[in-house]
């Protein structure tokens, strides 16, 4: 029995074996052996991953720690005062505050609205694979031209909204939503609510399935009722599975660039300027390239910490145990 | 009883009902749109006034469509041969051997992987243009690799680790040499996993923004989502030949992701799929 | 064909901090065209050994000859083998005649010799018509005989067979089992066969080693397995329904020994070639196989007291549930199925098919003089009925 846990559990552990046949080497010989076979295959990968993600960080640390400006060659040194700069400066602030709020807002409404449609969607309803395609869809179209017919849609001149609006008597005068103070933020959160909403949905909708069914039978037979019947089977076990949802949702949000940009180009004024849109105009609109490159760092170390927590939850290098 | 539950089964499919509207009615209003001539659009009616195929007849004609279509094209399958290269060969490293550093390195690709695009575009601007990759295809086309790399080999990984090993055994037995089983023997096992890595390639590379937005200044050079959102700026009248060119991007993309909707999830859940 | 020399094998397995004893100082030899069979529980080190022999896994310790060449550190694919997998390991993706010829196309033959050949070991397995179909089109059955075909195709020198009937339902298994021993005959590669089934290894094999946490407990014949097991483990292994031990007191006179068990005792002669331990042991483990054990009506003086607990009839025999004073045992009545629970019978072990173990090493001490071949089973059946009659 034990013996064949320890072969089973290791389905690599006789692949050195296939050319390392002596046995009895070193430990240390071994693993350099390992890595001298494993490279080729994965040289390719790291080389594309080095190029266009290692190396554009390691060179974005060092250009914040110089003052450039997009057409002169000179890079003065500056220190860490790029980042001084930005800590002291509102837009910085006001940016980042954005972000965090815009990220927190529209997880919890992507929840809001996924978590039930994906209940409802688990319901023996007619119809339901057909509405699972539908709710799928705008995972499907491109995101730019959801943000222009989203524009389309939200325009105060030719937009289907205001016009019902108007047609119905709800307003007297169409609202510019996406130039709108009040309604920018508003505006973008729904365009993006229908864009990643079904990522929850389909995810969370995986993990009912896998659900037990003879444990809703289970607590039917124990005389649960149908909200007993959710609080006590379902919720439990969608708990890992939301904690995700929020983790992974809350990092691409908060660096989302697209949609916002290409709904309100970070207007009215800044108002829906998150770091990202922030960075940009920083370093292509006012040409200084040395707090940009600050910038894109404190992004990278937001996301350090917030990628950190997430994969000391999903492990990735858990691997399928397969004879 | 009979009539609360027949009350709560009528609520059930009106809210179905509501949530397909939601989520139809945008492609629904880009598909009307289309279809649309430029002033009928501009009224808003819920219903299409007229069908007509002018605003795609337009749309084709225009050279610089042609052109933006011509190089999305371009760089998606470009970026779909390299990406499922790469990541079927490094998943087959990381399934078959064992070498230190396994686990840190395999974290270490999904970190990679979560860095916004943007924050990476703006100084691969500069390295880019240092190294003469600066508006080009192939360069971008390096960028919408890394887009799908990491999925590509978390699910070439997790593929080639579902594989028995009595089957690398069996032909290594037979006399095969470890290249020859991966090419003859694994690699076909693992086919379905190489398909949904390639269609994930294209679809993601196929609408990429970010990276296109800022590496590529050069009308030559642009692709469909940049190309097309520039109309918007351009000229407010051609709404509907912008809804056409909405539709000629989502539907590519629509068609290949249909296939693999059941590795959407597996993507969705793993973190290795953006969203 | 070839000789296989195993000499000295050690291997351990380590997970995390755990290390785990596979195969510790196996020393096996198998002679050119011998069928022999690696038998023992799961974990007994027998699939190890095997892949060891294939290749795919390196002894720790100890050298493997093929042929007198030392192949210990060659890569599988050199080594000049075949092996049958337990899940069979067709390959998908490729027809029968592709996968039977993987080998043949590996080796560079000529397409031609290629195709000859997978249409000669094709018609020895019978499956001749299936060349064309993929795997997934095929049965249970079918894709054993590729397997073995696939095995058969590049004529090794040795075929390693890993629990290749596992995966078969019962009745095919006892078809397949047949025509493996069919196939042997006919070749005559140099076959090691791995399985967990006795029945298996007694039925196809010339001899057979049994193993227990990694250690070899007998190398013989089958019927040397069986009638004179080298211990307890051999002896409770081998064999179904399972042999009955029993504790017993020793007593030692000058001829004779007398055996002693609560409620029954005899005396075996001594010195003979029958005692292979010391004999001067005042305790013993007395060994009989089921069939050996005669059971009467009623209460005899001077046999073993009994009452019945359970009867599972199988047909031929009635495999009866005891109570002798508390200790459980069973026995193997043929023809007679009117036992019920409670029934107060008494019984009679059979001399000539005892066995003593020591208490502490396990190893065996006596083995009775009965000698093989003799069908035992029969010879005794007609005594038991006999005594059912009357």
């Amino acid at each position: 029995m034990a013996l064949h846990s320890a072969r089973e559990s290791y389905p690599g552990q006789n692949t050195p074996g296939l050319r390392d046949q002596a046995g009895g080497r070193g430990k240390a010989l071994r693993s350099i052996i390992g890595t001298a076979i494993v490279a080729p295959w994965l040289l390719p990968a790291l080389l594309i991953i080095g190029l266009v993600q290692i190396g554009p960080m390691l060179y974005a640390i060092w250009l914040s720690l110089y003052e450039k400006d997009a057409f002169s060659f000179t890079w003065d040194w500056v220190g860490l005062g790029n980042y001084e700069t930005l800590l002291q400066s509102a837009e910085f602030w006001s940016a980042a505050g954005f972000g965090v709020w815009f990220a927190v807002l529209s997880v919890v409404v992507q929840l809001a609205v996924g978590v039930p449609v994906a209940l409802l969607l688990h319901q023996n309803l007619r119809g339901r694979g057909l509405a699972r395609g539908i709710v799928l869809l705008p995972y499907m179209v491109p995101t730019a031209a959801m943000a222009l017919v989203f524009a389309l849609m939200m325009s105060d001149i030719y937009g289907v909204f205001d016009h019902i609006l108007v047609s119905l008597g709800l307003i007297d005068e169409p609202i510019p939503f996406l130039g709108s103070h009040a309604w920018a933020l508003p505006a973008t959160l729904v365009a993006s609510t229908w864009k990643w909403t079904p990522f929850v949905v389909i995810v969370i909708l995986a993990r009912l399935q896998t659900i037990e069914v003879s444990l809703y039978e289970c607590a039917k037979v124990e005389g649960a009722n149908a909200f007993q019947r959710f609080r006590d089977v379902t919720l439990p076990s969608l708990r890992s599975t939301l904690l995700l949802i929020v983790m992974l949702r809350c990092i691409w949000m908060f660096n989302k660039f697209e949609v916002p940009y290409l709904l309100t180009k970070g207007g009215p004024g800044s108002e829906t300027t998150n770091l990202p849109i922030y960075a940009y105009k920083v370093t292509f609109l006012q040409n200084q390239q040395g707090l940009g490159a600050a910038l894109c760092v404190v992004m990278f170390a937001m996301l350090f910490i917030f990628a950190s927590i997430y994969t000391s939850i999903v492990k990735p290098e858990k691997e399928i145990e397969v004879e | 009883m009979a009539t609360t539950r027949f009350l709560s089964k009528g609520l059930n499919y009106l809210a179905l009902a509501a949530v397909c509207l939601f989520f139809m009615f945008p492609m629904y209003w880009m598909l009307k749109g289309s279809l649309e001539t430029a002033p009928e659009l501009l009224s808003a009616h819920l219903l299409p006034g007229s069908i007509s195929s002018e605003a795609f007849r337009e749309l084709i004609g225009q050279a610089s469509f042609r052109q933006y279509f011509f190089n999305s094209a371009t760089v998606a399958i470009a970026s779909t041969i390299v990406s499922t290269t790469c990541a079927v060969l490094a998943g087959y490293g990381l399934a078959r051997f064992k070498f230190p550093g396994k686990a840190a390195m395999s974290r270490g690709v999904l970190f990679c992987y979560m860095f916004p695009s943007l924050a990476l575009s703006i100084p691969l601007f500069n390295i880019f243009y240092s190294i003469r990759l600066g508006n080009t295809l192939f360069g971008l086309m390096l960028t919408h690799v890394t887009l799908s790399l990491p999925f590509g080999i978390w699910l070439m990984w997790q593929y080639f680790q579902t594989i028995p090993s009595a089957f690398r055994e069996n032909a290594a037995l037979l006399g095969a040499g470890r290249f020859r089983t991966f090419l003859e023997v694994e690699l076909p096992l693992a086919r379905s996993g190489l398909i949904a890595v390639a269609i994930f390639a294209f679809a993601l590379s196929w609408e990429e923004y970010e990276f296109a937005f800022v590496l590529i200044t050069s009308e030559a050079s642009k692709t469909l989502p940049i190309g097309m959102t520039q109309f918007v700026t351009r000229d407010y009248v051609v709404w509907n030949m912008i809804m056409a060119a909405g539709i000629t991007m989502a539907v590519p993309a629509f068609l290949l992701i249909s296939f693999l909707q059941k590795y959407l999830v597996a993507g969705f859940t793993s973190g290795g799929l953006k969203g | 064909m070839a000789n296989i020399v195993l000499s000295g094998i050690y291997k351990e397995f380590t997970s995390g901090r755990e290390t785990h004893l596979a195969v510790d100082g196996l020393n096996l030899d198998v002679a050119n065209g011998e069928f022999i069979s690696l038998v023992g529980p799961s974990g007994c080190g027998k699939s190890t050994t095997l892949r060891m022999i294939a290749g795919l896994e390196s002894p720790d310790r100890g050298r493997i000859f093929v042929d007198g060449r030392d192949v210990t550190a060659v890569p599988p694919q050199s080594r000049g083998l075949s092996m049958v997998f337990q899940n069979y390991a067709i390959f998908p993706h490729m027809t029968v005649r592709q996968n039977i010829g993987y080998g043949l196309k590996i080796a560079g033959m000529a397409r031609a010799d290629q195709e000859k050949r997978v249409r000669e070991v094709a018609r020895l397995v019978d499956i001749e018509n299936l060349l064309d179909r993929y795997p997934r089109q095929l049965s249970g059955g079918q894709r054993q005989r590729v397997a073995v075909a696939r095995a058969f195709a590049r004529n090794p020198d040795i075929i390693l067979l890993d629990e290749p009937l596992s995966n078969l339902d019962a009745k095919l298994r006892d078809q397949t089992r047949a025509e493996l021993k069919q196939l042997h005959q006919r070749v005559g590669h140099t076959m090691i066969y791995v399985t967990h089934d006795q029945l298996e290894a007694l039925t196809l094999s010339d001899r057979i080693a049994i193993m227990n946490k990694g250690v070899l407990q007998q190398f013989a014949a089958p019927s040397v397995v069986f009638q004179q097991p080298a211990n307890l483990f051999v002896a409770t292994f081998i064999g179904s329904p399972t042999m009955n031990i029993i504790p017993a007191t020793l007593l030692h006179g000058e001829a004779h020994t007398a055996v002693h068990i609560e409620g029954w005792s005899a005396s075996l002669p001594r010195g003979g070639s029958e005692w292979l331990g010391p004999t001067d042991v005042s305790a013993a483990l007395v060994g009989i196989r089921p069939k050996d054990i005669t059971v009467h009506d009623g209460h005899v003086e001077g046999r073993l007291p009994a009452v019945v607990t359970l009867m599972e009839p199988t047909g031929s025999d009635a495999i009866l549930h005891l109570d002798a004073d508390g200790r459980a045992l069973v026995a193997q009545v043929a023809d007679r199925f009117d036992f019920e629970p409670g029934d107060k019978v008494s019984l009679d072990l059979s001399l000539d098919h005892l066995h003593l173990f020591d208490v502490d090493s396990g190893l065996a001490l006596y083995h009775g003089r009965a000698k093989y071949g003799a069908r035992p089973a029969r010879a005794h059946a007609g005594p038991t009925m006999a005594q059912g009659a009357a």
